[in-house]
């Protein structure tokens, strides 16, 4: 059994199942269902449409991110915090929940 | 679809780079319907199985398509329609279906909503039932076709009529488009009536005259007022198709229930087949292919010096087709051309062919040429 995972923060964002999307040349392009509206991402966005699985956190994404920019943790948390939120305002991206245990699989 | 600048990047992208943005999938050429102007053989001749098309599918998603569309035939003939739509979503495509609707039940809009179809493409050949049902000769299909479009209405997808015009219902065009702003759904006129697929072109005897033509294109319907913006892709868009004839072979393809690859549905070319050569290698091998992709508006050897050029909307595909190649006019694309030019109020317009003395009179070709230009404002 492994070990007891630290409590971290379970939200989880989540790709709109119903949005069609593509990258091309490291540029997502994202359809959103409902009004039909081409979204184009910024590369700071795009990588956090690509990762937003369902299973990954907010931490876990923006651990990422700051991996891949070269950016300092805190910096990464406060953009995948406000291009979420942006993002699920536009209905691309859903929030799910789920226990710490759930997230700690992701 | 909103955000026009970003669909003209993507487009000038996709073409720079050879794309296959946009792929027409026809999944059969059975029909329920028997409509009197249609191309196709609707005989199978073996169609490509559930697991060849999800390959196909799959290996269309990882080269870069978004927009899908399928189109038959009648797509819900196939017994599996619903599984491959299902297996196209989750490849994440933007989906668009193009169908007569007969066997669209309550119940299967709510499935195509559910599986996240975006937009759905019905034809409809008059206001009157009984002239639509004998085009289709199917008795009692304007009625379903009708309650089936509400169903989807019912739903939230998007609808577009689609009201292809000829002989046998000449004057539509007007009460197609009245239906069409009474139900709230988007329409389109197409006068596009082809050879069939075996060549036999019995089918051309159904296509308007020019001289037929002209009152549609002079319908205030579709001449916008000139204020009103016709292309909002922006700059990048004009870019992208400023020395092509269009988009087929650039970043737009169509595939056959047989798994044939063209440039286009409208230009029978065959560049390979998906069973015995991956999709890649096709769009990116085929020399046909390339040669279409080669094709530059500045070396048409009658176009480039046509008096009228900017009246034109010739179709390479259909010219193709006819009597001009792929890069020669055809007769009908010459003639509509001059007969958009005097509606522009051009005194005296002459052709390309006509200043060579090659352009008999009014034939009674194809007039795909003028699609573009009476879908305008009605879309
Ligand atoms: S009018 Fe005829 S010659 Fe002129 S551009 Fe069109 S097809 Fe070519």
């Amino acid at each position: 059994m492994s070990a007891p995972q630290p409590v971290v923060e379970s939200v989880r964002p989540a790709q709109n199942p119903l949005a069609a999307w593509r990258e091309m040349e490291g540029v997502v392009v994202v359809i959103s269902p409902e009004d039909s509206v081409l979204h184009e991402l910024n590369p700071t966005a795009g990588f956090i449409w690509k990762h937003a699985t369902g299973e990954r956190s907010m931490e876990q994404i923006a651990q990422l991110l700051a991996l891949e920019f070269d950016v300092d943790f805190r910096t990464a948390l406060a953009d995948t915090h406000e291009l979420v939120k942006d993002l699920v305002q536009k209905n691309l991206l859903h929030i799910r929940s789920g226990s710490p245990a759930e997230v700690s699989r992701g | 679809m909103a955000s026009a600048p970003v669909m003209g990047r993507l487009v000038a992208r996709s073409i720079a780079r050879n794309f296959p943005l946009n792929v027409h999938f026809d999944v059969t050429y059975r029909c329920n319907e028997r409509c009197v102007h249609c191309y196709l053989d609707h005989s199978d001749h073996g169609e490509m199985t559930t697991g060849e098309i999800k390959r196909v599918l799959a290996e269309l998603a990882e080269a870069g398509t978004l927009f899908l569309t399928f189109s038959g035939g009648e797509i819900f003939l196939r017994h599996d329609f619903f599984e491959l739509l299902a297996h196209a979503r989750k490849l994440r495509f933007d989906v668009t279906l193009k169908t007569n609707a007969l066997l669209i039940t309550e119940e299967r809009a709510a499935l195509l909503k559910q599986l996240g179809v975006r937009r759905i493409q019905i034809s409809l050949y008059s206001a009157d039932a009984a002239i639509h049902d004998a085009i289709t000769k199917v008795p009692g299909s304007f009625e379903r076709t009708l309650e089936a479009l509400r169903f989807c209405q019912v739903q939230g997808l998007l609808v577009k009529i689609s009201c292809p015009l000829m002989k046998q219902n000449i004057g539509a065009w007007r009460e197609v488009r009245a239906l069409a702003d009474a139900l709230g759904v988007t329409y389109i006129m197409d006068p596009t009536i082809t050879p069939m697929m075996d060549g036999s072109r019995d089918t051309l005897a159904m296509r308007l005259a020019p001289s037929e033509l002209l009152p549609v294109l002079k319908d205030p319907i579709f001449n916008p007022p000139a204020a009103a913006p016709v292309k909002t892709e922006g700059a990048d868009m004009a870019v992208a198709y400023d020395n092509i004839p269009c988009s087929a072979g650039h970043n737009s393809l169509y595939i056959s229930p047989y798994g044939d690859v063209y440039p286009c549905v409208q230009m029978p070319l065959a560049t390979g087949n998906l069973r015995e050569k991956s999709f890649t290698e096709i769009w990116y091998g085929s020399a046909k292919m390339q040669r279409v992709r080669d094709i530059k508006e500045s070396e048409l050897a009658i176009c480039r010096s046509c008096a009228i050029r900017n009246h034109c909307q010739r179709c390479p595909g259909l010219a193709f087709m006819e009597d001009g190649g792929l890069t020669g006019p055809s007769a009908r694309a010459c003639e509509l051309a001059e007969a958009a030019a005097r509606i522009a109020g051009v005194a005296n317009p002459v052709s390309g062919l006509r200043a060579r003395g090659r352009l008999r009179t009014t034939s009674n070709s194809n007039p795909a040429q003028l699609v573009h230009i009476a879908a305008l404002g009605v879309s």
